[in-house]
């Protein structure tokens, strides 16, 4: 058992405020925090979001909320609790919940929620999830309550008083990585990106794999578009650490930037067999996996790969969206007949855009004939529904089936009328 | 080296029950209206609608793994074999009433029940906990 007296007597002008909406959790929290003696000002239902956000106002010094933390309403009081007492060495934000990913785990932990309790619980859990935290901000050394202190003037835009208590903090810690990670974030807040991201380096010259720093990089690479240095250092937090759901997308982005195609594949395959949700993040995988999947199917060896990785793909989004389009031509380039034909059949008739009818029209040239895709395509000219690749097609099909020069000539200039941009490209394929 | 990812980080452990009233006769299968509260070496405690038990009745816990499991449409006769993870007889110790909801909270001691895989249940719960709380300890100052 956490030794709730020492906490009870530090505790005394303390105020907490509790929310959920079960009645259980509340009562079960409430008796932890009456027996170490801490004066518990608030107990509100979920369904009050507004007296929830009222309360806060009060500035408690501990927040629990256990509502579903998928909930935006339940983040954003988090949110909101934590940007009021923004010095973390003197409060405490605590979520319970039944979603027990490490990912969500991760998402919460880098927001700075001090610790979660995971549901189902028993008393001894809610002891061992927040009793560590609790009593370990009353046992804080002075120089982590300093480095907490420095964090809340970073981000209060209080940037000069945060030099001046960080050259105390520096006192005889060359070795350590927190005084050149706070010297960057003030060093980002005044604008210096150069400078802040060297201090980063510097900081994980101390402690490569240090958590706070290299999700504070990455994200910092990113926002400078410097992708290969981003890619290593998500490759080092992806190898030590649970990734941030929300750091996903730029994860993706990264590998697509660099180019790491295959690995890029894999990466989105883990998450998707993985049993737990990927809510959110749909879109992005798609996209990764239809992406990499058009940058690898120019090799005859990555067939397999990447018609896997366009199936992958296809399943996670709807059947109108422009990178559907591309994992359809994408089909059509690896010679997957069968999976476009597949695809095209699902599209109701009067959903077929000039993109997709483009596609089936190349469907068509290359699985029966010439013939039947200049048929198909003239059908499509006649409609006025023939973008630039249905033409293109109309002008190759005519040329296999020998109709002559003049007639070929004819129907190229025709397409420039349309398409004036494309003059010479129609007329190359007639040569 | 590329963007390795372990794929257990993703999950979550959540078990879906189907609830037998031995003592009325009736299946309830409702299993998104279910939420377990506690756990411990002997029994649970259950979020449940009002109407399924009331204190004293026996009732048939049967566990399926997952939140989107395919609970067959007739439960054998057994308890065992399929997508059944767990199953345990109890009885309604204590039933009370939620005041934020139409629900109750009730506490099952089992009386017949297959220790060990109860165990294993209780096991991942407590080693998931665990590795949050490393977690969390691990983000914050190395000298906190």
């Amino acid at each position: 058992m956490t030794d709730l007296s020492k906490f009870a007597a530090a505790m005394k002008v303390k105020r907490v405020v509790l929310c959920s909406d079960n009645s259980t959790d509340k009562s079960s929290w409430k008796r932890y925090f009456v027996e170490a003696g801490v004066p518990v000002a608030k107990v509100i239902t979920t369904s009050s979001f507004q007296e929830a956000s009222e309360a806060l106002d009060k500035n408690p010094d501990i927040f629990m909320t256990g509502q579903f933390v998928n909930n935006q309403a339940c983040l954003e009081l988090v949110d909101k609790h934590i940007a009021m007492q923004p010095d973390r060495s003197r409060a405490w934000t605590f979520v319970c919940t039944e979603n027990n990913s490490l990912l969500l785990s991760s998402y919460l932990a880098e927001k700075n929620v001090d610790g979660i309790i995971l549901k189902p619980y028993n008393n001894q859990d809610i002891s061992d999830s927040l009793g560590p935290s609790l009593l370990s901000k009353l046992e804080m050394k002075k120089e982590t309550k300093l480095y907490h202190e420095i964090l809340a003037l970073i981000k209060t835009d209080q940037l000069d008083g945060a030099s001046e208590k960080l050259e105390a903090f520096k006192k005889g810690k060359e070795q350590n990585p927190y005084p050149y990670y706070l010297e960057g974030l003030i060093k980002e807040e005044r604008n210096n990106i150069e400078e802040a991201q060297e201090l980063y380096f510097k900081a994980l010259e101390h402690d490569e794999k240090n958590y706070l720093v290299l999700s504070r990089l990455f994200d910092l690479l990113m926002a400078n578009r410097d992708y290969d240095q981003a890619y290593t250092c998500a490759e080092v937090l992806c190898e030590n650490h649970p990734i941030n759901p929300k750091r996903i997308p730029e994860m993706i982005r990264a590998s697509i930037a660099t180019k790491n195609f295959e690995n890029l594949i894999k990466f989105c395959d883990a998450i998707l067999n993985s049993t737990g949700s990927i809510a959110g993040l749909e879109k992005p995988l798609a996209a990764a996996l239809i992406v990499a999947a058009k940058s690898l199917a120019p090799a005859p060896k990555a067939r397999e790969l990447v018609i896997d990785a366009l199936r992958r793909g296809v399943s996670l989004i709807e059947k109108n969206s422009p990178i559907f389009i591309s994992a359809l031509e994408t089909f059509l380039m690896v010679d997957d007949l069968i999976d476009t034909k597949n695809l095209l059949d699902e599209i109701p008739s009067d959903e077929m855009d000039e993109d997709l009818l483009a596609i089936e029209l190349e469907y068509t040239y290359k699985s029966k004939n010439p013939g039947a895709a200049f048929e198909k395509a003239q059908a499509l000219v006649k409609i006025d529904k023939a973008n630039e690749k249905s033409y293109l097609i109309l002008l190759k099909a005519a040329k296999e089936l020998g109709k002559d020069s003049n007639k070929l000539e004819d129907m190229a200039f025709d397409a420039a009328r349309i398409f004036p941009e494309l003059k010479e490209e129609f007329l190359d394929v007639i040569k | 080296m590329s963007l390795t990812i372990n794929p257990k980080e993703f999950q979550s452990i959540h078990y879906s029950m189907v609830i037998i009233n031995e003592t009325s006769g009736l299946e309830n299968r409702d299993v998104k209206r279910y939420s377990l509260q506690e756990l411990d070496s002997g029994g649970i405690k259950l979020k449940l609608p009002a109407s399924i038990c009331q204190k004293g009745h026996i009732l048939g816990v049967i566990f399926f793994r997952g939140k989107k499991v395919k609970i067959p449409k007739k439960i054998p006769a057994s308890r065992q074999g399929g997508e059944i993870f767990f199953s345990a007889i109890g009885k309604v110790k204590e039933k009370f009433i939620d005041d934020d909801s139409d629900q109750v909270i009730i506490e099952v001691q089992f009386t017949q029940f297959d220790n060990h895989t109860w165990n294993l249940i209780l096991e991942e719960y407590a080693e998931k906990k665990s590795q949050v709380r490393d977690l969390f300890k691990g983000m914050r100052l190395n000298n906190d």
